[in-house]
């Protein structure tokens, strides 16, 4: 499949956050400054990258000859819990603004569903060892696209008036289902 | 069976181990940060040197230099405040939380989210460089109201502690790494003992400590004396200013000392004392204000409750503190307020004085 199909269709019309509903979690609680939602973006698509890069060659090589693949998903998230590790330590020492602004939220990506979600469509997609690296690439800009739109929205926010019950989470959510309609809106565009 | 899991379990164990050994070395390399300077500007002699990449409230702990913390350092509590002048890096989003706008300009950061990497400048509050480690003996638990103990403690090593009326200490829950504040409700006239006040909090770590496993005789572990919810240096001013003090609840421990300490000195200022709960049962302390504020003119009494449901006989003020301080106006220049209890009712108080337009630096908060 052509790399670039998989990029841009990772970005918009299978976006990993709006059309999977994976990485809710962080999407919702730091997506409330720009800057700390590009910072969490940026080190969510580092990770996914590694992960990537990392489990493929686990899965094709050691896995599967050895038919061990029922150790999939422990041996996925294993790495991935050590390269959250490792990110977090290089972004500590190398990155230390982007680390004062993350750095509480770094250990949050290790249970971010959506880096496993990744490695994991890759596998069920059969994509090779570079379309994989592009399709992690494409899903960590998708995913650092949504959040850093719905920072921007929910900056906002800020001087709208809220009905009471909808403040916080309910109206984020709200916002998140509208923006995924949006999305959907390029579906005719590309598609994987 | 054996032969079926065998590459499963050399897999599992190699990949642990390959990855157990990178991460060690990343630590090893990436973690380390060298001996760091951490000078306090204000306290010179009391500069030092240690291993970076640890956090500067942990480091000014091993100093003896106690931070007031009830969150165990997760940064929630907001009172590990320190002024960081420099090598303190960008303020973290947790901080935010805790500090206001103005105080992030002034540098002020909470130490328990400052890391150390590189050498620093700081001044921590003089109260906090006065504060001490104390062993304290419980030589009296009293039933103030149901859910309300007071608790003596006898101060055993140090033997002494140097206070002002308004302070608070922290106190060590055993077997925990936790503390919690309480204000001390005794006078500074007896330096050997202090007394607490306890209200139970349902489910709540230190206060169910006390309240169900304290006894009389047991050995505790305080620090402090923390805190600048005092009014001794109001007190000198000429002509006597007026001291408003308004609590909700439990809120009135530190006041307690204060107008103990206020009576022992014979001052001759205007006292108003506001005290807000939501029954009668929770007022408490009621009889004995009460009774001072029929002694003489210079102590006045307003409580008020919010809930007539649960008092049908209440002839006295009737709603939220905060509005029935709003019915009261004293002069700008010569009115100081102290203001205690939980965050909301604080909070709205000090809406309704910012809206009356009392001078910032006249007001004095302490919430919790």
């Amino acid at each position: 499949m052509n790399l670039a199909v998989i990029f841009f269709a990772a970005i918009v019309t299978n976006n990993i956050v709006l059309i999977y509903f994976l990485g809710i979690c962080p999407f919702v609680s730091v997506s409330k400054d720009i800057e700390t939602a590009l910072g969490m973006g940026m080190a969510v698509t580092a990770v996914m990258v590694g992960t990537v890069a990392i489990n493929w060659p686990v899965q094709y090589f050691i896995l599967e000859p050895f038919d061990a693949q029922y150790l999939q998903y422990a041996v996925f998230i294993i790495i991935i819990a050590a390269l959250v590790q490792i990110v977090e330590l290089v972004v500590d020492r190398y990155f230390t603004v982007l680390y004062e602004m993350v750095g509480v939220f770094l250990p949050l990506i290790t249970v971010n569903c959506s880096i496993l979600g990744v490695i994991l469509f890759s596998m069920i997609r059969g994509y090779s060892y570079i379309q994989s690296l592009v399709f992690a690439c494409g899903c960590g800009v998708g995913w650092v696209v949504a959040i850093v739109a719905m920072a921007a929205i929910r900056r906002k926010l800020r001087f709208a008036v809220i009905p009471q019950p909808l403040q916080g989470i309910g109206i984020t959510m709200i916002i998140a289902a509208l923006m995924a309609m949006g999305f959907l809106g390029f579906s005719g565009w590309i598609s994987l | 069976m054996i032969a079926q899991y065998l590459p499963a379990c050399i897999i599992l164990i190699s990949l642990s181990l390959v990855i157990a050994i990178i991460l060690y070395v990343a630590d090893k390399y990436l973690g380390y940060y060298g001996p760091c300077r951490i000078e306090i500007s204000n306290a010179l002699d009391r500069s030092f040197t240690i291993e970076g990449g640890r956090s500067l409230m942990s480091c000014l702990d091993e100093r003896k230099i106690y931070l007031p913390s009830s969150c165990g350092g997760d940064g929630t509590c907001g009172y590990c405040r320190v002024t960081v002048h420099d090598g303190g890096g960008a303020v973290l989003p947790l901080e935010k939380l805790s500090l206001s706008r103005a105080q992030i300009a002034a540098q002020t950061r909470l130490a328990c989210q400052v890391k150390i990497r590189t050498d620093m400048s700081i001044s921590v509050p003089e109260d906090i460089l006065l504060a001490r480690e104390f062993q304290a003996n419980v030589i009296k638990i009293d039933d103030v109201a149901p859910d309300l103990k007071q608790i003596t403690l006898a101060l055993l090593n140090p033997q002494v502690m140097s206070f002002h009326a308004g302070q608070y200490v922290q106190l060590h829950i055993p077997n925990t790494d936790q503390l919690r504040s309480y204000s001390i409700t005794s006078t500074p006239d007896d330096p050997t003992q202090i007394e607490l006040l306890v209200k139970r909090v349902p489910g709540g770590l230190c206060s169910e400590y006390m309240h169900n496993e304290l006894n009389e005789d047991d050995q505790i572990t305080i620090l402090g004396p923390y805190g600048e919810f005092c009014t001794d240096k109001y007190l000198g001013i000429k002509p006597l200013p007026t001291l408003v003090f308004i609590a909700g609840g439990c809120g009135i421990a530190p006041i307690i000392s204060i107008l103990k300490d206020l009576y022992n000195k014979k001052v001759r200022n205007t006292i108003y004392l506001f005290y807000g709960a939501r029954c009668r049962d929770e007022l408490y302390f009621y009889d004995e204000y009460m009774r001072r504020s029929g002694e003489g003119e210079h102590f006045h009494f307003i409580p008020a409750i919010s809930d007539t449901m649960c008092d049908s006989t209440w002839k006295g003020e009737i709603g939220n503190i905060h509005t029935v301080v709003d019915k009261y106006s004293f002069e700008f220049a010569k009115t100081f307020f102290w203001v205690c209890g939980p965050e909301i009712m604080v909070t709205s108080v000090l809406d309704v004085l910012n809206s009356h337009g009392y001078p910032h630096d006249h007001l004095h908060a302490d919430m919790f």
